[in-house]
């Protein structure tokens, strides 16, 4: 075991600007993005899930690859039993890149191709990246894929690519990235206008195709946003909140009307 | 390039027409290959996005959608905001529109065929030929028959011009039809169309059977009212009553198991709870109980006296009585597996009645009548019922019926009706069969002559929604890109079709567009038409509070002593379980199944892809000795499919649940040899007084087939039968 004096001789492994804040989201003149996920209306109904894999060339998920469990989707619905028959419910979350403030796949990745950018997203540079794989081993919502293969898309489905996303090489970790492409063409076109980004203005793929509008996202950093506002909701929680990892996405509680009283109760 | 080099190449092109040879001896060869905007297709400059409005490719009900193209290539789908049905929303299929438009599988080329019926041997032929071809059969016919899947607007229209003059007749073949439901409303409220049901802005909604979140008639449109239905503070309550957990049950405040076939008398146990208790606090409840039947008929279907046969406890009934009618406005539908039993309709029936109890018709929050189509766009044709496929085929076989010429379109009869119906035999009578559609299916590939489909991206049409979310919708379908096969339009052969038949009495169009064009012409006026044109497309139609709605009938045309009991395909003692087959929530009754990122999609409850599986309950599985990934033969008296176990505790124990979809031997390169058809097991079985096919009477029985096979699945469980020879991950290579 190594001794105090040892361990005051250890080399220095990290930059200390790459390792978690006290504050995970310093006060900023720009954009902090978020999400919020009403667990009350997400169906469950995989709409994000495709638009998602189509917005942002994701590659086929063939038999194999979910056989593997190598199978990539930016955005998943989770499925969880609750209960014995006959009282046994289902409950459904989607779970995405939660950019966190304090992100564990940042101080991880020994060529900084995932760091964090002034909008408060965490960004993957893919052609920084030499797939070691640290980043998704110490992700906790486990929401990096590492790309096994190269992409394939038999002709002409490559036609649909969008030429607005990379498509992603073999070799590299890719994810969520908040439809990114999506927010810089609405800042563009907001500063060629001379005004702000309006609330609601910017939508990723997922947040657009879902027909219940349990997603929504907006500026955290605009009180006034609708996103603001709902994640300061009674029935506001993040996912695995003890790890300190300050996502951006909030969820909200689904509803259990039988249990209304214990809510009230205990103030969520 | 540099860029004067670049501008003078440009601009050569641009002054000389034609003159792009004399521009390119002077310029390099890489220089040559610049694509010179002056040749664009209209509207499109290199690299710009163009958004055009048009019909959803794949989604039930009728929803708009706007494709977002870049260089003539359609690249994301996304709902058309402001469009009455879907509200700028689209589900998972209406998201996959695209992998479906550039699927390399399509069909290409018309194709004749070489071998037997059946066996999918084809040779390509040109469309010439292919026409005459189709002119010389359909002229020499004495009765054509065409088949449609649900179709309205001018696609009718069209339709009709080659039906009126060749005295033909028309069939619609729905994959899970709608006639129980539609007869329904008719016995409980006189609506001859689909009325609308206003989840949005319920207190209560009570569903028997329903997935309106999944796939119900129109699950964009509910889906969009259910956001709305959840917002808080009001927040709806949601109690959803099947055999078998769906989506939309596994979103519900309370979900009920109800013996299969048993939903009606747990409608009328229910509605007995509201009249003995007066949940309404009026009397609101007493004439539509008076016109069933009266107190007295009601009070024989008290809990406690329903309790053996449904399955539900007493206390519970009494519990959803009073949460549905004690959260105003109160709505009830019913659909599903319980309107597909022998007694259906009545299930259907006792289950809208609960909206006249509760007084919820005609208000908000409650049943409405839906407006009347506009009468220049032909409202949706009525499905054609089961019986009436089962009698064809009777008809066909045993030489009482014959069918000179048919014209399959869009649809795939031999792959969705029970086998024992025999309507693979049926066809074989047949003359002559022409089949038409994107993917060759079981249907197509027993025709003479396959014509290949545009597909919706690619096509001109318009359509009404059905069923109208309370008011009168029209949309409207342009081509978005070119086609990249040789295909055409249904619409485009009918037309050309019927004038070559008939050049005395030609149809008035010579194009869809032409025809499309005109219909809006007498939708909005020969007045600044052309500006409304535009307008139309840009939108994607006409909506308007609409006309024509129609009133309620004075009483219910039911009464209670008509519940009729069900009977099921199948002794209890041989087949001891209920066989639930339910559509998938990705690629419905398995019309979109050759789409992959459909078939990747998971099932949202048991996360399996890919492929077919038969849900049980671990304490029926484990009386089977069966685990998760085994595969099990399932048993019907009319036939055998293996599927792959999977365990959930929201199965009900004497349920075997299956989903639809799978098991093709003809189509794409993603949905052949996958799975099986468990539609081709069921019991030949209709709906009393509907002729509907009573899809979810069938029992069955599971049988371990002593092999064991993993199942794709989203979640990550271990293999409880894993003992190291068979890894989870293989060693790949590429």
């Amino acid at each position: 075991m190594a001794s105090a004096t040892d361990t005051a001789e250890l080399p220095v492994v990290a930059a200390a600007a790459t390792l978690p804040t006290d504050d995970p989201h310093p006060e900023t003149d720009g954009h902090r993005w978020g999400m919020v996920i009403d667990a009350d209306k997400c169906t469950g109904c995989q709409a994000c899930v495709v638009a998602c894999q189509s917005e942002n060339n994701l590659a086929l998920n063939e038999e194999n690859r979910v056989i593997e469990r190598r199978a990539k989707t930016w955005i998943r619905i989770e499925r969880y039993w609750e209960g014995e028959w006959p009282n046994a419910k289902a409950r459904f979350l989607p779970v995405l890149c939660q950019h966190c403030g304090n992100a564990p796949c940042e101080t991880v990745c020994p060529v900084w191709a995932t760091y964090h950018n002034p909008d408060g997203l965490n960004v993957q540079v893919y052609n920084r990246c030499i797939g070691t794989r640290f980043c998704a081993n110490a992700c906790p919502y486990s929401v990096r894929y590492f790309n096994f293969w190269e992409p394939e898309w038999p002709s002409p489905m490559d036609r649909q690519l969008n030429p607005d996303v990379t498509v992603r090489t073999k070799g590299i970790v890719e994810k969520c990235t908040f439809c990114i492409h999506r927010i810089n063409r609405t800042k563009r076109q907001a500063d060629r206008d001379g005004r702000p980004v309006a609330d609601g203005e910017v939508e990723p793929a997922c947040v657009q195709a879902c027909p219940t509008t349990a997603l929504v996202f907006g500026d955290l950093n605009d009180s006034d946003s609708k996103v603001s506002e709902l994640s300061h909701s009674k029935r506001a929680f993040t996912l695995l909140e003890p790890l300190g990892t300050a996502p951006a996405i909030t969820y909200l509680k689904k509803v259990d009307p039988s249990h209304v009283d214990e809510h009230e109760e205990h103030g969520h | 390039m540099s860029g004067i080099a670049r501008r003078r190449f440009l601009t050569g092109a641009a002054a000389l027409a034609g003159g792009a040879t004399v521009v390119a001896c002077a310029a390099p060869e890489r220089e040559s290959r610049v694509q010179s905007f002056v040749h664009s297709p209209e509207q499109t400059l290199p690299g710009q996005e163009l958004w055009f409005a048009t019909a959803c490719a794949h989604s039930t009900g009728g929803n708009s959608v706007v494709v977002r193209t870049v260089d003539g290539r359609a690249k994301k789908v996304e709902g058309t905001k402001g469009f009455p049905v879907n509200l700028g929303k689209t589900n998972v299929r209406g998201q996959a529109g695209v992998q479906s438009l550039y699927n390399p599988d399509r069909l290409k080329t018309p194709l004749r065929r070489r071998g037997t019926r059946g066996e999918g041997r084809f040779e390509a032929i040109g469309w010439p030929e292919a026409l005459d071809l189709l002119t010389e059969e359909f002229g020499s016919a004495g009765n054509p028959l065409v088949v449609t899947g649900p179709m309205s607007g001018t696609r009718l229209r069209v339709l009709a011009q080659f039906l009126a003059n060749s005295e033909g007749r028309h069939l619609v073949y729905e994959a899970q039809d709608t006639a129980t439901l539609r007869e329904a409303a008719r016995l409980v409220f006189g609506y001859t169309r689909l009325p609308h049901f206003d989840i949005a802005n319920a207190g209560a909604v009570l569903s028997f059977g329903a997935d309106f979140l999944g796939t119900w008639l129109s699950p964009v449109h509910y889906s969009t009212a259910y956001g709305k239905f959840r917002e808080e503070p009001k927040r709806g309550h949601l109690i959803q009553i099947e055999s078998h957990m769906s989506l939309t049950g596994a979103n519900a405040d309370r979900w009920v198991y109800v013996n299969p076939g048993h939903e009606g008398a747990l409608a009328l146990s229910i509605a007995q709870v509201i009249a003995a208790e007066n949940l309404t606090g009026d009397d609101r409840w007493f004439d539509p109980v008076n016109a069933v039947g009266g107190i007295d008929a009601l009070n024989a279907y008290s809990p406690e006296l329903t309790a053996e046969r449904t399955g539900v406890a007493p206390d519970t009934v009494r519990e959803i009585a009073r949460e549905f009618a004690g959260h105003p406005p109160a709505l009830a539908i019913a659909g599903g597996a319980a309107l597909a039993q022998t007694n259906g309709l009545d299930n259907a029936v006792a289950a809208l009645l609960l909206n006249r109890i509760v007084g919820g018709t005609g208000a908000a929050g409650g049943v409405r009548p839906n407006p009347a189509a506009p009468a220049a766009v032909p409202a949706t044709a009525a499905g054609t019922p089961f019986g009436q496929w089962g009698a064809l085929s009777t008809g066909l076989l045993d030489g009482s019926e014959t069918v000179d010429a048919a014209f399959f379109y869009d649809v795939d009869p031999v792959y969705g009706l029970p086998a024992s119906t025999r309507f693979a035999d049926a066809l074989g009578e047949m003359s002559f069969v022409v089949g038409m559609g994107t993917f060759l299916n079981e249907t197509l590939a027993r025709a003479d002559l396959v014509l290949p489909a545009t597909h919706p991206f690619e096509e001109w049409g318009d359509f009404v929604a059905d069923p109208a979310p309370d008011m009168e919708v029209v949309g409207y379908q342009q081509p978005v890109v070119t086609s990249w096969t040789n295909a055409r339009s249904f619409g485009d052969v009918m037309l050309a079709l019927t004038s070559e038949l008939f050049p005395d009495a030609p149809p008035p169009w010579t194009t869809m567009r032409d025809a499309v064009r005109d219909g809006a012409q007498a939708l909005i006026g020969q007045d600044g038409f052309d500006r409304g044109w535009i307008e139309l497309l840009r939108t994607g139609g006409r909506w308007l509070e609409g006309e024509g709605r129609e009133a309620q009938s004075d009483q219910p045309d039911w009464h209670i002593g008509l519940l009729a009991e069900p009977a099921f395909a199948g002794d209890t003692t041989e087949f001891d379980l209920h066989l639930i087959p339910f559509e998938n929530v990705a690629f419905g009754a398995g019309t979109e199944s050759a789409n992959p990122w459909l078939q990747a999609t998971p099932d949202p409850l048991t996360t399996v892809t890919w492929t077919t599986w038969a849900e049980l309950n671990p304490v029926t599985a484990e009386r089977l000795g069966v685990k998760r990934n085994d595969v099990v033969h399932i048993d019907t008296p009319d036939g055998t499919l293996r599927a792959r176990v999977y365990e959930a505790p929201v199965v009900p124990p004497d349920v075997v649940a299956v989903p639809i979809g799978q098991g093709r031997e003809f189509g794409s390169r993603w949905n052949v040899d996958r799975g099986a058809n468990v539609m081709q097991t069921l019991a030949a079985q209709a709906v009393a007084g509907s002729g509907a096919l009573a899809w979810g009477a069938t029992r069955a029985r599971v049988r371990p087939a002593g092999e064991h096979d993993r199942l794709p699945t989203l979640e990550v469980i271990e293999d409880p039968r894993n003992d190291g020879e068979a890894p989870p991950v293989r060693i790949t290579s590429g």
